[in-house]
């Protein structure tokens, strides 16, 4: 069985137009998925629309998540059940504590589970071992959640974020952009000890740069809200010799 | 025992009445010219009504309903001073130690008080007996800064021998130790209370007061008028906080008036937490150049509570600053009102007025109006106001549900990130650390 099964989707921002027409997706666990496409494809509406964000609308097709219906439960469930979305933009809340926000999240989670409260001590170091893991200065830890971090620790701080959840299926909404090279290698590096048989990945990016360092196992190319073309790593390479635009004009011609 | 309805003019009765009950020892009251003046502005005026422009969105005639008793404490009480003590303020004061005035029925009582922390030096008492001790700093300093000709509450407050607290902390004395004031009512059935509050800082001095209007009974029925006037010698430091939390049936009007000399800093805080129909008003007369007042205040109402809230920060000398912070959270039917006005006058050059005021409606029958207002007549000056009323933000609110929290919880975070801001703006730790304890069990 695989972990995500996508099928048909179609999906709208509230009262918009639709963006998602149609799209369907595979993913197995362990596997990385890259979702590449040029602007207004629909790839960030992809991620809102699996992390559950409500002002989007899902008008037709299915989303299964480990057997269940993904679609029918809040934004909260589906991280606990072992969804994770970083966020293109990570928003700041001015005057929540990172801590008591993590650990609030990371509690959440083992409730879920049937787990009890994780103990502060040990709460206190996973915190600093997995901040390392993305060099996160911890001195971050002690100020309100995001607030005042620069874009690179923005996104640093998503995927320490993700390693607290410790997910099944992360989805990284073009955590690359904004980042410079050596900000993109810590990402990456941290993504990458991340890899496992269990784990499996939705890479969502414009460029085929981040992907010389999460090589993906399949890449996927989004036009018009549809997958377009499928396949191994290779086609990343190829997008970014050619452009998107051979990729559009062969998809309006299918069209 | 005089009884007061719900017709306002029976008010002026009582008013009568209670003096003549007061006098009724022969002995000479003092400021007793003050006090008919201020009887005679109170019968001119009246209880004020929605046609007001002050008054245009509270309703006093609800709260006012009840067939109040006018209550005058004797400065004693049934009360047993161990169940007091869930209202003190855990380690309050720090190494300082706190010490603690408890005002029942608007009478300080001794046997329920403690001052015992209280450094040599300083006046700290009852306000009524300080008086007819003749005590010349109140002769000097009680009412001259209450205006009773156009307020009917200040005028009614001051047409009666109220007693209250009574701080004066003379020249170049820094008072580390807080004084806790906690306010009760001791009656069975509904109670009318008015106390009147002065606190005399003179020249470097400081002093930091910090005010519970509590109650025992979870639904007991009153309405009180408090007065405090706060006068700040040259160079001075107060620092002042109100706590109401006295239930839903308790309904309050209260006036802080603030009168700051040069080179003072001064901050007045109130948290409403429980309560009925409340209307507090602050008024601080920026007087000497160099000054800075802090107004701040944080509502969280539930149920029908309604809380309006006005200000006049009034800046008459130049180089002075003044920051207003006051934040709302109003759930199911209740009202939040805040009217802030900012006035400048042509000699206040150089001055900094700051004014923020943020409402969080979480209910379709809950109601938030904000009016700031700014009168200027100096022409170098910064003034900005702020105004805000909505929803949670909903981007931060799924941010923190995509990390696997739930709504509940995720509203109750940002709710206390967006409360906790005015509680930040006071010094003491403890202080905040109880706030912030009694503001998590009010977000619901």
């Amino acid at each position: 069985m695989s972990l995500l099964s996508v099928q048909n989707l179609h999906a709208q921002v509230e009262d918009g137009p639709e963006i998602l027409h149609g799209l369907s997706l595979e993913v197995n666990p362990g596997e990385v998925h890259a979702i590449m496409g040029p602007n207004g494809s629909g790839k960030s509406t992809l991620g809102y629309v699996l992390a559950g964000r409500d002002d989007y609308e899902v008008t037709d097709g299915s989303v299964t998540f480990k057997g269940e219906d993904l679609l029918e439960m809040g934004p909260e469930e589906r991280t606990r059940d072992g969804l994770f979305l970083a966020f293109q933009y990570p928003v700041e809340l001015p005057g929540v504590s990172t801590m008591q926000f993590l650990r609030t999240a990371v509690n959440s989670i083992r409730e879920h589970k049937g787990e009890p409260e994780m103990p502060v001590g040990d709460f206190l170091k996973l915190m600093r071992e997995k901040a390392d893991f993305v060099n996160l200065d911890h001195k971050l830890m002690q100020r309100a959640v995001n607030e005042g971090f620069s874009g690179g620790e923005k996104k640093r701080a998503e995927i320490f974020q993700m390693a607290m959840l410790d997910p099944q299926l992360a989805v990284l909404d073009e955590t690359d952009s904004g980042l410079d090279i050596d900000a993109l290698r810590i990402v990456s590096d941290g993504v990458n000890k991340l890899r496992s048989q269990d784990r499996s990945f939705i890479v969502i990016t414009h460029y085929q740069r981040l992907l010389e360092y999460i090589v993906p196992d399949y890449v996927h190319v989004l036009v018009d809200g549809r997958i377009v073309r499928s396949g191994g790593k290779e086609l990343a390479l190829e997008l970014e010799e050619k452009g998107y635009d051979w990729i559009k004009q062969e998809a309006a011609v299918a069209a | 025992m005089i009884t007061v309805t719900s017709r306002p003019d029976l008010f002026g009765q009582a008013a009568q009445e209670f003096d003549r009950a007061f006098s009724g020892d022969g002995a000479p009251r003092p400021f007793a010219e003050r006090r008919q003046t201020a009887r005679d502005h109170f019968a001119a005026l009246g209880l004020p009504t929605k046609k007001l422009e002050a008054w245009k969105y509270t309703d006093l005639r609800p709260a006012l309903k009840e067939d109040y008793a006018f209550l005058h404490g004797d400065g004693t009480s049934q009360i047993d001073a161990a169940d007091l003590d869930r209202f003190a303020i855990p380690g309050l004061g720090g190494d300082a130690g706190v010490a603690r005035l408890v005002v029942v029925n608007g009478a300080i009582v001794p046997g329920l008080s403690d001052l015992g922390a209280m450094p040599e030096g300083v006046t700290v008492g009852s306000l009524r007996e300080a008086a007819e001790a003749g005590d010349s700093v109140i002769t000097e300093y009680f009412g001259r800064f209450t205006e009773t000709e156009h307020d009917a509450f200040a005028a009614l407050n001051s047409a009666f021998d109220l007693d209250g607290y009574f701080v004066h902390v003379p020249k170049n004395t820094e008072v580390e130790t807080p004084l806790h004031v906690i306010h009760l009512v001791e009656h069975d059935g509904p109670a009318f209370v008015q106390t009147r509050h002065l606190i005399v800082a003179e020249d470097n001095a400081r002093v930091r007061v910090v005010e519970s209007y509590v109650s025992l009974a979870d639904n007991s029925r009153q309405f009180g008028n408090h007065l405090t006037e706060i006068a700040a010698g040259p160079g001075s430091n107060v620092r002042h906080v109100r706590i109401q939390d006295e239930g839903e049936t308790a309904h309050q009007v209260t006036t802080v008036n603030v009168y700051q000399d040069r080179d003072t800093e001064v901050s007045t805080h109130t948290f409403t937490f429980a309560s009925g129909t409340v209307r507090n008003n602050t008024a601080a007369a920026l007087d000497g150049p160099g000054s800075n007042h802090i107004v701040g205040g944080l509502y969280i109402l539930h149920g029908s509570q309604h809380v309006d809230t006005h200000t006049l920060i009034d800046h008459q000398a130049p180089s002075c600053e003044s920051n207003e912070l006051f934040k709302g959270i109003v759930y199911d039917k209740s009202t939040g009102v805040f009217n802030g006005k900012v006035y400048v006058a042509r000699p206040a050059q150089q001055t900094n007025a700051y004014q923020q005021s943020q409402g969080v409606v979480l209910s379709p029958d809950a109601k938030h109006f904000s009016k700031p207002e700014l009168e200027i007549y100096a022409d170098d000056v910064k003034c900005s106001h702020g105004s805000t009323t909505g929803a949670i933000d909903k981007e931060a609110l799924f941010y923190l549900r995509a990390r696997g929290i739930s709504y509940e919880d995720a509203r109750a975070l940002l709710l206390y990130a967006f409360a906790h801001d005015v509680v930040e703006e006071l010094e003491d730790e403890a202080l905040q650390a109880y706030l912030d304890a009694r503001i998590a069990t009010r977000l619901k």
